[in-house]
């Protein structure tokens, strides 16, 4: 037995040796091969074993259909796992091994599973494990869950790398009027048209060459393909091959993967490996062509076992002719020119015909060529291992099959039928039509911009699909609004003699392993078992037997399976139905799902134009939301808990500065600015004053706290609003949705200046003498011409424009300046040299959030969407005069109640411990549920002198003056012993922010 | 994927866009009462068919956007600009 | 300090000198605007005519309808939503609170310029937005999302201006000079 890589023909560069390894071991093949004509090439049949039983495996079609060369690429973190061999370009230094098989495909200790095949039919696990008497008497699942852990460790296919992917991915947007997908004959002449009525066409094709099955046509065929080619490069189509559409979606949307550089020896490390696309097309041909299926017989997995058409396509287009003595088994007319060229080539061809009697046009060109044509004969079951030595035929009988002779062959090649890829229209929940004198499902019409061509629409002859492409590309272009010539679409079909629709050979009284979904391991006796359990739908049987279910999604096994369904239930194929095909149509990397968005990417980052100025002086970052914020700026020898120690005690004594950027910024403009204010705040904002800001809560519709944050009053009309750095999206869409659906009424333009203006904090005692040095004009800043929450707009020396609040988060005097971004590293530059001459410090998110909890102040840990204002302590902020957002529902009884959990302040009862934030308060006593309360942040206090915390409790304070609590983290620490204080933990009476 | 005509953009991507809510509800005055708002924000139809739903275009132009989509198919039917001042100025330069 | 301060951009010390990856030709040339100017200039619903005429008499032509981009020879303006247009390297008109708002964005965006055949196909690596120039010619503005963050574009003679939110500017000018690498490509400040 031995396959021969022809002296001549094929599409291959016999001048371009390339040297790959398969398991270890140095093999060659040629530029044009793919892996598995090369593995063909060299005679290597047993390529990887199966899922269940580790059967032995071959190469049993060419293309994506692929359900028994599945192979890995690679080795260490660019292990790439069930590749099939059949559609991975070869290039030198590839690298691929056999998988599922220990300690190699050819000798795997595995087949043991095999002897006992038995009992591993679909269900065994779990009727054997689950609920197993004395221990689970019929429920229950912890013994399989032990056991599914062997299980799965011996069934399976290849291993993904645990390493990170080295590789990286793309995504790529693209619009154009007709997608074509499919460049076969059929794809490339709905191109031309559709072009040449002048349209922008993108023409996809998954092989690395166009042509479809013409490629496995002789080459001296070639010129229509080329002048095809040609054409649509004059035409300026574009054209993507190694590209597969994957899933068509809702608006003419399709997902393409192109696989950029897997063909390739030593990809340029500025190519992504895969690129995802996303096409918007107005119309969609889809010419995805049909794939050829097998017959259920016994042993029909076997290597050496393959369809007619890849053993045609490794000859004409790799040159390689998998066999001397080929049996080619039929149950329609497609053979006969394959068998012809097998003929002519030297090899000794025998077609078995399941059929009475074909047209004589149809096997009087190959009988010419030496083929000899036994009819009423299929395969009863095939001999031999690996490769497969001979058959046993059946003979019709009847309605059925009875045993018929042995003959001797090297290869076995079936054909039995063929089904139109439908796919990608079944992604847009069209649903195929049976269609029983052609043996196949056909596409359905459809309202959608859809149109399909060629052997996708049931057509079987070159010419024909040729038409059937023209005609699509004319109905697309008149679609659009083009002329194009009319062409009529041939009908469905083309062959002289009807198929003889065979699926299963089955002779009565015996019985053999026949495979439905080689990948799976699923057989025609599991179909059967799935019918005598009880399964009658369809999409249960798949689910039971897992038919269809790996990575080919049953390309080839489905019509098998409905067909073998279908007879157990004593139905017709269409009654029975057939699953939904779901996109991908072949396997995506996750990488290309994810593009760039990888690593520092994942997220979009965003920083303040005081980054590279913080980092300069020793700032430590954290992420906060989007934002990379500093953290804190240790000094030598500091850790985290010392620096913002040192730094909140440094405000507090003198001054600090702190990057407040992030905070959201909102120009409120127009006439009505004020009215709107004074609608969306729950304070009165209807008399603030030109030059003065006001602290404002804003609540929800529905009554809870949304944001609170500080609005200055630039001018009559013009305001300047600042949100948590956590929720101003949020509140710019908010007071957008009100302006533009509610109040349509108001004259109010709303626009985000959060990247307009960069902002610093001054807070300390020393502040006022920091802004005065820097500032052009420093009287602007004196207690008199700015009391606490009065605004200026002035300038800092240098000319730079700046904006200052007299405004305190840390409870210190301490003010907000903002500049325009650009300037913010030469206002520091002004402003820490007079901060530094002080004994100031520059202070990170960690000693800002000290100084606040030290204040009671809240912030997005603490208005989490579950508050009221009065829960947050800030009730009296709640107008009693005026009606306001949220105000209807904040009435309602239930954020009224009593008892409700109110911010508190946390102690620990011994000074010495600390607490969690994230920790349960309790009374002590309970054990589970959810406490009497939380703890939403805790620093230790520079001020007191000992861990304090901020957090929700029912009743507040005052129901637990002199009352045990316990901050309880059953996780992280043990139980502490709290004292439950005001919020207002330090300076309650606010006299140092106003000095 | 929804692809949605801004009346001011053109078609675009729904990832530009962010859903807003139910386009039918009439949100009461300030100062109506606690069961109208009650209504207004909680109480929402589950509809089987054409539905109107207020969409931002908070990637794109910012506006608020009417939408009426069929929640079986998806097929948007109409799109406008929910300021009905917009939507006139929109209207006059197109 | 008696000199005026100057401004710093976003990309400032991020633009690399030598060429970007793939050697040979260059298929995209980023060009970061070091110092923009831009003004937004909005109108109410009923004062889009007043408005309009003055933006254009600050740029000498008429004020651009959606999705356009109108250059006069003092300035541009973009007409980038319903009632706003921004204008371009020019100082803005005066406008009454009862036309319409006035509000400085200069600072807000950082405006990279791509140009070179590949361009386009390098911007829709990420952009969701149809840059054929028959779809989006000399003179298209549109905003769209980048990588979740809200961008506005400008196609003008120079190439396709992209005007980035200053704070995502650096990460988004990484994203697009990784991907620009498998173009070849050069970056620059001025």
């Amino acid at each position: 037995m031995s396959a021969t890589r022809l002296s001549q023909g094929g599409r291959i560069d016999r001048s371009c040796e390339l040297a790959f390894q398969w398991d270890g071991k140095g093999l060659s093949g040629y530029d044009g091969d793919t892996l598995a004509s090369a593995l063909l090439a060299n005679n290597e049949w047993v390529v990887a074993r199966s899922f269940k039983y580790h059967r032995p495996r071959g190469v049993m079609s060419a293309g994506v259909e692929e359900g028994g060369a599945l192979v890995t690429l690679g080795s260490g973190a660019h292990r790439d796992a069930n590749v099939r061999a059949t559609t991975q370009p070869l290039f030198s230094g590839l690298e691929a091994f056999g998988q599922n098989a220990w300690p190699n495909v050819r000798t795997d200790l595995g087949e043991v599973n095999s002897l006992f095949g038995r009992f591993f039919a679909a269900g065994f696990y779990y009727k054997t494990f689950m609920g197993v008497p004395p221990l689970e008497w019929g429920r229950g699942t912890w013994l399989w869950m032990q056991y599914e852990k062997v299980i799965r460790r011996a069934a399976g296919m290849g291993r993904a790398s645990r390493e990170p992917d080295p590789d990286h991915y793309e995504h790529a947007n693209a619009f154009c009027d007709v997608l074509v997908v499919g460049g076969g004959p059929a794809g490339l002449a709905a191109a031309q048209v559709a072009a040449e009525a002048g349209l922008d066409v993108m023409l996809v094709e998954q092989d690395s060459k166009l042509g479809g099955d013409t490629l496995n046509h002789p080459a001296a065929a070639d010129a229509d393909r080329l002048a095809a080619i040609s054409a649509l490069e004059t035409l300026g189509c574009r054209v993507l091959t190694h590209t597969t559409a994957f899933g068509l979606y809702d608006g003419g949307v399709a997902g393409l993967l192109e696989r950029v550089t897997d063909h390739q020896s030593i990809p340029s490390v500025h190519q992504p490996r895969q690129r995802f696309w996303t096409v918007r097309a107005k119309h969609t041909v889809l010419a995805s062509g049909a794939l050829e299926r097998g017959m259920a017989f016994g042993n029909n997995d076997r290597p050496g076992v393959m369809t007619v058409n890849a053993a045609r396509a490794y000859m004409q287009r790799y040159g390689v002719r998998v066999g001397d003595k080929l049996v080619l088994s039929t149950n329609n007319d497609s053979v006969y020119a394959a068998a012809s060229e097998f003929a002519k080539s030297g090899a000794e061809v025998c077609v078995l015909d399941a059929r009475a009697r074909v047209e004589p046009a149809v096997t009087e060109f190959a009988e010419a060529s030496g083929v000899r044509v036994e009819f009423n004969t299929a395969p009863y079951t095939a001999h031999g291992r690996s490769p497969v030595s001979g058959l046993t035929t059946a003979r019709a009988d009847r309605d059925g099959w009875a045993l018929g002779d042995r003959m001797e062959c090297d290869a076995l090649l079936v054909s039995g039928g063929w089904s139109p890829v439908v796919n990608l229209l079944s992604h847009r929940q069209v649903k195929s039509v049976w269609d029983a004198s052609l043996a196949c499902f056909l596409p359905a019409d459809t309202d959608e911009p859809l149109s399909l061509a060629g052997s996708a629409a049931g057509v079987w002859n070159t010419e024909d699909c040729v038409r059937s492409g023209e005609a699509a590309g004319a109905r697309a272009a008149q679609a659009l609004g083009r002329s194009a010539p009319t062409v009529s679409a041939p009908a469905p079909g083309g062959w002289a003699t009807p198929i003889k629709a065979v699926y299963e050979v089955r002779v009565p009284g015996k019985s053999e392993k026949c495979f439905v979904d080689p990948q799976h391991d699923v057989s025609t006796e599991d179909v059967r078992l799935a019918h005598r359990e009880g399964y009658v739908s369809v999409e249960h049987m798949k689910r039971y037997t897992t038919l269809g279910m790996a990575t080919d999604q049953g390309k080839v096994g489905n019509i098998i399976g409905l067909a073998l369904m279908a007879e157990a239930l004593g139905r017709e194929i269409p009654e029975v139905g057939t699953t939904t095909f779901r996109p991908p149509y072949t396997p995506v990397a996750l990488g290309a799902l994810r593009g760039r968005h990888v690593g520092a990417h994942f997220r979009p980052l965003r920083v303040t134009p005081l980054h590279q100025w913080n980092l300069d002086h020793g700032a430590t970052m954290t992420m906060a939301g989007l934002w990379h914020r500093p953290w804190y700026f240790a000094r030598a020898g500091e850790g985290i808990s010392e620096a913002y120690v040192r730094e909140a005690t440094t405000v507090r004594e003198s001054v600090g500065l702190v990057d407040v950027t992030s905070l959201g910024k909102i120009a409120i403009q127009g006439p009505d600015a004020t009215e709107l204010l004074n609608r969306v705040y729950t304070n009165p904002f209807a008399k603030l004053a030109i030059g003065k800001a006001r602290y404002g809560i804003m609540l929800r519709d529905d009554g809870l706290v949304m944001d609170d944050g500080t609005t200055w009053r630039l001018g009559e009309h013009d305001y300047f609003m600042t949100t948590t750095t956590a929720h101003a999206a949020k509140v710019m869409v908010f007071l957008e949705e009100l302006l533009q659906t509610r109040w349509t009424d108001l004259k109010v333009h709303l626009t985000s200046v959060s990247e307009q203006w960069a902002g610093v904090a001054v807070a300390g005692p020393c502040s006022r003498e920091v802004l005065e040095e820097a500032l052009a004009d420093p009287s602007v800043v004196s207690n008199e011409a700015l009391p606490f929450m009065g605004v200026v707009e002035t300038r800092f020396k240098g000319d730079i424009p700046v904006r200052i609040a007299r405004i305190s988060f840390s409870g210190e005097r301490a003010f907000e300046a903002y500049v325009p971004s650009d300037y913010a590293p030469s206002m520091m530059d002004l402003l820490w040299p007079a901060a530094e001459a002080r004994g100031g410090c520059l202070y990170g998110l960690e000693a800002l959030g000290a100084l606040r909890i030290e204040k009671g102040h809240v912030t997005g840990a603490e208005l989490d969407g579950r508050v009221t204002i009065d829960d947050a302590g800030l009730g009296k902020m709640a107008s009693k005069n005026k009606h306001f957002i949220g105000s209807a529902l904040a009435k309602r009884p239930e954020l009224e109640r009593e008892g409700r959990a109110q911010l508190v302040g946390i102690f620990p009862v011994d000074k010495s411990k600390r607490f969690n934030a994230g920790s349960l308060l309790t009374d002590g006593t309970v054990g589970d549920g959810h406490g009497e309360g939380w703890i939403t942040g805790v620093t230790h206090s520079p001020a007191l002198g000992h861990w304090i915390g901020l957090g929700f409790i029912k009743g507040g304070a005052s129901a637990w003056h002199g009352k045990r609590a316990v901050a309880t983290d059953p996780v992280r620490a043990e139980d502490v012993d709290v004292e439950i204080v005001s919020p207002h933990m330090y300076d309650p009476n606010g006299e140092r922010m106003h000095g | 994927m929804i692809r949605i005509h801004c009346p001011f953009c053109g078609e675009r991507d729904h990832s530009e866009f962010a859903y807003g809510g139910d386009g039918s509800v009439v949100y009461p005055a300030l100062d109506a009462s606690a069961e109208a708002w009650h209504d207004a924000v909680f109480l929402r139809e589950n509809i089987r068919g054409l539905q109107v739903e207020t969409w931002q275009h908070v990637n794109g132009c910012r506006q608020w956007l009417r939408v009426e989509r069929s929640t079986v198919t998806h097929e948007i039917t109409s799109v406008q600009a929910c300021h009905p001042g917009v939507a006139t100025v929109l209207e006059s330069e197109q | 300090m008696a000199e005026l301060a100057t401004r710093r951009s976003a990309l400032d010390g991020h633009v690399p000198a030598d060429h970007i990856g793939e050697p040979g030709a260059v298929g995209v040339n980023l060009a970061v605007t070091r110092e923009v100017q831009l003004w937004q200039v909005a109108a109410w619903p009923d004062t889009v005519d007043a408005v309009a005429k003055a933006v254009g008499s600050v740029t000498g032509a008429q004020a651009p309808g959606p999705r356009l981009a109108i250059s006069g020879p003092n300035a541009v303006a973009l007409r980038v939503e319903p009632l706003k247009w921004w204008i371009l390297n020019a100082e803005p008109p005066t406008v009454a609170s009862e036309q319409g708002a006035v509000v400085d964005l200069s600072h807000a965006r950082t405006q990279v310029t791509l140009s070179g055949p590949a361009a386009a196909d390098c911007l829709m690596r990420h952009l969701p937005l149809d840059l054929r120039e028959e779809s989006f010619p000399v003179g298209s503005v549109a905003s769209t999302a980048f990588h979740h963050v809200g961008v506005t574009l400008w196609r003008n003679d120079a190439g396709i201006a992209v005007f980035l939110p200053r704070g995502f500017a650096l990460s988004l000018w990484q994203l697009l000079l990784e991907t620009a690498a498998q173009f070849g490509a050069r970056a620059q400040i001025d």
